[in-house]
This record gives C-alpha cells, sequence and structure tokens, in this order.
C-alpha cells in the first residue's frame, strides 16, 4: 500500500546501502534527474554531486552514521543534461539496518527566484532611494540612499510622513493626484522636487506602489526614488543656452535646418520659419521640394544643385542666392549646407540660412556706385586727354583735307599722285587708330574682361594720350620697358591706371625745374614690375599714407576727382598685383606689381 | 622776294605745305626741329615765320621766345583752348583751308617793298 506513495509522489525517494550505491529510486528520482534508474544504481551517489558539495554530504553521512536519527540538507545533483539541480534532503537512518533512508524535493527553481529576488533587492538598494510606509503615509523603512540623499538619519525618518522633505515647490494638487492614484491601488511615478536637510534642493523620479494584504486592502506603500538632480539641473542648462541660443538666431536672423537624405523631410528651426514666413504646422515637417520653392525661380536650380551634389558626394556649399517667402516677398539670404555621416554613409545634411538682404542690397548699391564713380573718373579723364588728342587728329586731319587739293595737281604725274594718295591713307589710319582707342578707353566696361597680354602695348598706348600733356608741360620722358611676359588683365582698366600715374606725374613736377618721367618696367622673381617715377619734389610724409584714400587729392578745386589713386589700386589690386609708393631720393615712384600668367 | 620759314615735326604737312606753297613766289625754308629753326633764323632771319606750337622737344612759346621780336611769327596748331604767353601775329587753326595761310603769305609780300 505505501509503494503507492512512492510511485506517485512529486517528491525523489532513496534507499542506499552503506557501500554508497542507491537500491532503490522512484520514477520521480529518473524524472527529476534524466538518468534511468539503472544509471542511477550502477555507480556510487557521491559520482552524481557537484564537486563542492561532497565534502559537504560526507559530513552529514558521517552524522547519520554515528546514530544521528534524521538530518535535513541540501545538495547539487547531476542532471543527463550537464546541469546541476539543487535537492532538499531528509534523510533518515532506521536503528536497525544499514541502509539510509532519504527523500529529496527539487528547489532548482525556488533557490533560483530567491536569489534573483535578492539580487533585485541588492540592486535597488544600491542604486535607489527606497521607502516602505504604512497605510497612513508613516514611514516604516528607510534604505541608506535616502537618509543620504536626504541628510535625515533612519531614526529622524522613521515614524515621519514624507512631508519632512516636502520642499514646497509643488502645488497641493500635486500630491492630491498622488494620492488619488496610489489609493486607487495603481502605481504613481513622476520628478518630485524635495529638500535636504540643510536646505538644499534635489529631484528623485519616483515610482510609488501600493501593497496589499492578503485581503486586497492595502497595506502600505512602496517608493523607489532615482536621484533626478544633476540630469534636472543639466537640462536646466540647456534649455537655458537654448533659449540664448535662440534669441541669439532671432537677433542674427539666422536660421537652422536640417535634411534627412532618405525620405526629404525638412527639420527647421523656429528662425528659419520666421525668415521664410513659414507658417509652422504642429507635427507637420516641410519637404525638400517645399523648402526649393521658397527660392525664385533663378535661384531655384542653384540651391537644388547645391543641396543634391552634398547629399549625394558630400559635398559643403555656401550661397548667396534670392528667396521667395511663403507671403512672396523676394530677398536675399545667405545659405549653407554640410553633410552629416554615419557609419560612412551621409544620413543628413544640415546648414543654416541667414537673411542679409540688407547688407547685399547696401553692396549691390555700392556696386554701382563704384562702377559710376569709374566711369566719371574715366570722364574727367578723357576731359583731361581731349586737347591731346585733338591734338592728335587735327594734325592727320591738315594733312588729308590739305592733300585732296593737291590731287588734281598730281593727276598726271602718277608716281607723286601715288605719294599724295599715300600720305592720305596714312594720315587716315593715324585718326582711327586714335579714336579706336578712345573708344575702347571711354567703355562701359561693368563686365571686365581679363585677357593675357603683353604689357608693352598698353603702356605705349597710354603714353600716347599722355604725350601732348607732357610736350605742353615740357616734360620728357625716360622710358625703358624690357617684359617678354604677359600678364592676365583688363586691357582698359590697366590703360587707365597708367594714364592716371603718368598724368599726376606730369602734374608733380610743372614746379619744378628740370622736368623729366622715368617708366622702368621688368620682370622679377615671377612679377612684371612698372616703376613711374618724376622729377616732382616727392609726396610729404604726412600725405603719403593718404593718397590711396577716395576723395583725397592736393589739386585745386575742379582740377582732381581725388579718386584716381584709389582706384587706380583698386584695380592692380583685383588684379592681384600691388600698387605702392615709395620715395627714391626725393622723388616719389610709384611701382605697379602684377603677377605674370604663366 | 618773301623769305618764308616753316617749322612743324610732321613731314607729311611740311611736305603738303611746299606742294603748295614753294611755288618761285616766296623763298620757302622748312624745318622740322625747333632747334634748327632757331639757328636758321638768327643766321638768317626770314620775313615771316610760321610754326607749330607742339613739339617733343621745346613748344611755340619757347621757340617764340627765343627768336628776334621783330620776326612775325605765325602760328599753326592743332590745339584747342590752348592758351599762348607769346603774342603771335595770327594763330591759324589746323586743319586750316590753304587760302589761310596764302591770305598772310600776300599781305606781307604786299607790305614788303619789292
Amino acid at each position: 500500500m505505501y509503494e503507492k506513495f512512492f510511485h506517485l509522489s512529486r517528491d525523489l525517494f532513496c534507499v542506499a546501502n552503506s557501500e554508497g550505491y542507491f537500491i532503490e529510486v522512484n520514477p520521480t528520482f529518473s524524472r527529476v534527474l534524466g538518468h534511468t534508474k539503472e544509471e542511477l544504481l550502477s555507480k556510487p551517489f557521491m559520482e552524481f554531486l557537484h564537486p563542492e558539495d561532497i565534502q559537504k554530504t560526507k559530513v552529514v553521512l558521517q552524522s547519520l552514521s554515528e546514530g544521528q536519527d534524521t538530518i535535513e540538507f541540501e545538495n547539487r545533483y547531476l542532471h543527463k543534461d550537464g546541469t546541476y539541480r539543487v535537492l532538499s534532503w531528509s534523510c533518515a537512518t532506521p536503528k536497525d539496518g544499514e541502509n539510509m533512508y532519504a527523500l529529496a524535493r527539487d528547489v532548482t527553481e525556488i533557490r533560483y527566484t530567491q536569489r534573483k529576488v535578492f539580487q533585485i533587492e541588492q540592486a535597488l538598494n544600491n542604486h535607489s532611494i527606497i521607502a516602505m510606509t504604512d497605510a497612513k503615509g508613516v514611514i516604516t523603512e528607510v534604505n541608506d540612499k535616502f537618509t543620504e540623499i536626504s541628510g535625515y538619519s533612519r531614526e529622524e525618518l522613521i515614524g515621519k510622513t514624507h512631508k519632512i522633505v516636502n520642499s514646497g515647490a509643488h502645488p497641493k494638487e500635486f500630491f492630491k493626484n498622488m494620492w488619488d492614484t496610489i489609493n486607487s491601488g495603481k502605481s504613481w511615478s513622476g520628478i518630485i522636487q524635495n529638500r535636504h536637510k540643510m536646505g538644499h534642493y534635489y529631484f528623485v523620479y519616483s515610482i510609488l506602489s501600493p501593497f496589499f494584504d492578503n485581503q486586497g486592502n492595502i497595506e502600505g506603500y512602496l517608493s523607489v526614488r532615482v536621484d533626478m538632480t544633476d540630469y534636472i539641473n543639466l537640462k536646466f542648462a540647456y534649455e537655458k543656452t537654448y533659449n540664448i541660443l535662440n534669441e541669439t538666431s532671432s537677433i542674427a536672423k539666422v536660421g537652422g535646418w536640417e535634411m534627412d537624405v532618405a525620405t526629404g523631410e525638412l527639420n527647421w528651426t523656429d528662425e528659419t520659419f520666421k525668415i521664410l514666413e513659414v507658417e509652422k504646422k504642429k507635427g507637420q515637417k516641410p519637404m525638400l521640394s517645399e523648402g526649393l520653392s521658397l527660392f525664385t525661380d533663378e535661384c531655384k536650380s542653384i540651391v537644388e544643385k547645391a543641396v543634391l551634389e552634398c547629399a549625394e558626394q558630400g559635398t559643403p556649399y555656401s550661397l548667396e542666392v534670392e528667396a521667395k517667402s511663403a507671403k512672396g516677398k523676394v530677398f536675399w539670404v545667405y545659405t549653407n549646407g554640410k553633410a552629416n555621416y554615419k557609419d560612412g554613409k551621409i544620413l543628413t545634411i544640415s546648414g543654416t540660412i541667414q537673411d542679409i538682404d540688407m547688407r547685399k542690397k547696401a553692396e549691390i548699391a555700392l556696386e554701382k556706385e563704384q562702377m559710376k564713380t569709374m566711369q566719371n573718373l574715366k570722364l574727367a579723364s578723357l576731359g583731361e586727354m581731349s586737347a591731346g588728342i585733338a591734338h592728335e587728329i587735327n594734325n592727320p586731319l591738315t594733312v588729308v583735307s590739305g592733300t585732296i587739293g593737291l590731287l588734281d595737281r598730281f593727276k598726271d604725274d602718277p608716281e607723286k599722285f601715288q605719294e599724295k594718295l599715300s600720305a592720305m591713307s596714312k594720315s587716315c589710319q593715324r585718326i582711327e587708330k586714335i579714336v579706336r582707342n578712345l573708344q575702347k578707353f571711354s567703355r562701359s566696361s561693368e563686365t571686365t574682361e581679363k585677357t593675357s597680354c603683353n604689357l608693352v602695348q598698353i603702356i605705349e598706348d597710354s603714353m600716347s594720350f599722355m604725350i601732348f600733356k607732357a610736350q605742353k608741360g615740357s616734360v620728357e620722358f625716360k622710358v625703358n620697358i624690357e617684359i617678354k611676359a604677359k600678364v592676365l588683365c583688363d586691357e582698359v582698366e590697366m590703360e587707365q591706371v597708367f594714364v592716371n600715374l603718368l598724368s599726376n606725374a606730369i602734374d608733380s613736377v610743372s614746379e619744378v625745374e628740370e622736368k623729366w618721367i622715368s617708366l622702368d618696367a621688368y620682370e622679377k622673381e615671377g612679377n612684371v614690375i612698372i616703376k613711374i617715377k618724376d622729377s616732382g619734389p616727392g609726396i610729404p610724409d604726412e600725405i603719403i599714407n593718404k593718397v590711396f584714400e577716395p576723395f583725397y587729392t592736393t589739386k585745386a578745386i575742379g582740377k582732381g576727382t581725388g579718386l584716381g589713386l584709389s582706384i587706380s589700386k583698386g584695380i592692380i589690386e583685383d588684379h592681384g598685383g600691388e600698387l605702392l609708393i615709395t620715395h627714391e631720393g626725393p622723388h616719389a615712384c610709384f611701382t605697379i606689381k602684377l603677377p605674370i600668367n604663366k | 622776294m618773301l623769305k618764308v620759314y616753316y617749322l612743324d615735326d610732321e613731314e607729311l604737312l611740311i611736305d603738303m605745305f611746299i606742294d603748295y606753297f614753294d611755288t618761285g613766289q616766296i623763298d620757302l625754308k622748312t624745318f622740322q626741329s625747333p632747334e634748327e629753326a632757331i639757328k636758321a633764323v638768327k643766321d638768317s632771319p626770314p620775313d615771316l615765320l610760321f610754326i607749330d606750337f607742339q613739339m617733343p622737344t621745346m613748344n611755340g612759346d619757347q621757340i617764340a621766345f627765343a627768336i628776334d621780336e621783330r620776326i612775325p611769327i605765325i602760328l599753326i596748331t592743332g590745339d584747342i583752348d590752348q592758351k599762348y604767353q607769346y603774342e603771335f601775329k595770327k594763330v591759324i587753326r589746323k586743319p586750316y583751308q590753304v587760302h589761310e595761310v596764302q591770305e598772310i603769305i600776300e599781305e606781307y609780300q604786299n607790305k614788303k617793298p619789292l
């Protein structure tokens, strides 16, 4: 009858002999350990034990053999699959026999769960702030972390409610809502600001859960808290920075943007919406096509090309283009973009957009103004040159008009006739050349054209304009040109510079006895150098730095614009060169340095 | 015969002047350099002197002041708006008509006792 227990029990039953072999095991034994009965009986049971448990088990067996009737203990048995099962034993040796009767229960899962719970509790205790209260909220238990963060000792806390750490920062409704939630049997979580015993504040993320007794009534509460003080402070600092940044962006009218390369979805900062006058809709992000539609038709393709190149090849860009806001306002913006990589792939591109309308328009106006000034200056130089031009034209013109009257006289003398015709033709060519030069000089050069040219011809043409003025003032030209290399330049602009410098030089020798101007041109270290020196008294030290300033002039009213040198300097610098003024002895010397075009 | 000198640095203008006026009516000499002209005037003063103003080494004023003031000087010039320090007897503007020069020559031919 008892055999039924042996077969049906979920516990493990066994009988072992004094040699250390099982002589009988019930089926549960096989089920729990995976070995067949034959296997279990085939070798000493010690061989199934976890090596660490052998010693302990030997001690137990020793006690039993010495007459102790029952002993309870645990050890680990090898399962067929190589793992160990924890068995909790009750062993007995009847007084009459040599055999040992033992009963075991598989407690592997229970022990595992217990260990896990213990570990969780340890972890919670080490890393969280834990408190338990009764149903009224009176603290019954706190861990060390609670005492650390609050500054109160365990004795000070137990028996009090959480009011002891109340910071006063939260309104009554906050706590009422919290209590309503946990009283209804649910958990509550949120960030609470508390006060340390010393008065400073700390922030805790709190999870409050009710505990129930066997009847389902709330017995007390468990609170688990995490210290969030650093995070909150950091977040506050971040928000502050973010606000400052936003404000700064707003003042500077700089907006930010980011595009998801895969979807074409755009992320805009508030300022970007403002700049482009686009209404911000919650949860709706603009797409690339919408972004591109906010540029003028002319600029759209430029921006689109730059964006695509940036998204595909990672080429950064910065552009000054005209935008057309959602409300139709056309204005200048600066916008740039760069690629952002992750694992070698372009994930997003991002950049800024800035309203530069005022600056750009001022720049354009200034450019136009400069163009006008250049033109005025040219006209002024033309006026100055016109006397010389008239002289140059009137001589050959006299030959032409005078020779016409002679043709009739020589009609029977072919040789003479031919000679007269050639004199006329030569004179016509001279006039033609002067007029052509003049056209070139007065050309409104809105678009400057730089070509590779030898400066010799340009210098000679400029001198031909000035030779009259020089002769009129009895100024001698000393010219020494030794340049073969070419420079990349706008012929007309260059001619203006030479005319201006030569004209100034002639003016500056008007009062001196010995009047000469020397022009030396040569090559040196990759540059063409042209030095124009005059026999004048030089430029006083106190104004030498002012001569390149616009509107500075030493000439009488109506005689000079005061723009010549500033514009000449501008032209030379635009050609990548330098225009310098130095003194050689007492005489002023202007040096032009232009890079040779290779 | 009226002795006339003409000074101009332009060869073509000298040639033309010769073609028109060296017809045996006057005794004409031409010069391309101011220095040569001044020397010739000193050596053998003409009755009438035509000079250009703008020349490489000297201008009309400087030449005129370097010459005996009794010699009548006519300026033939391509300049416009030019003011002269010397009081030329007459100023002819280039391009000139042949008759302008012709009339002056005739005027001085008539003054000169034959």
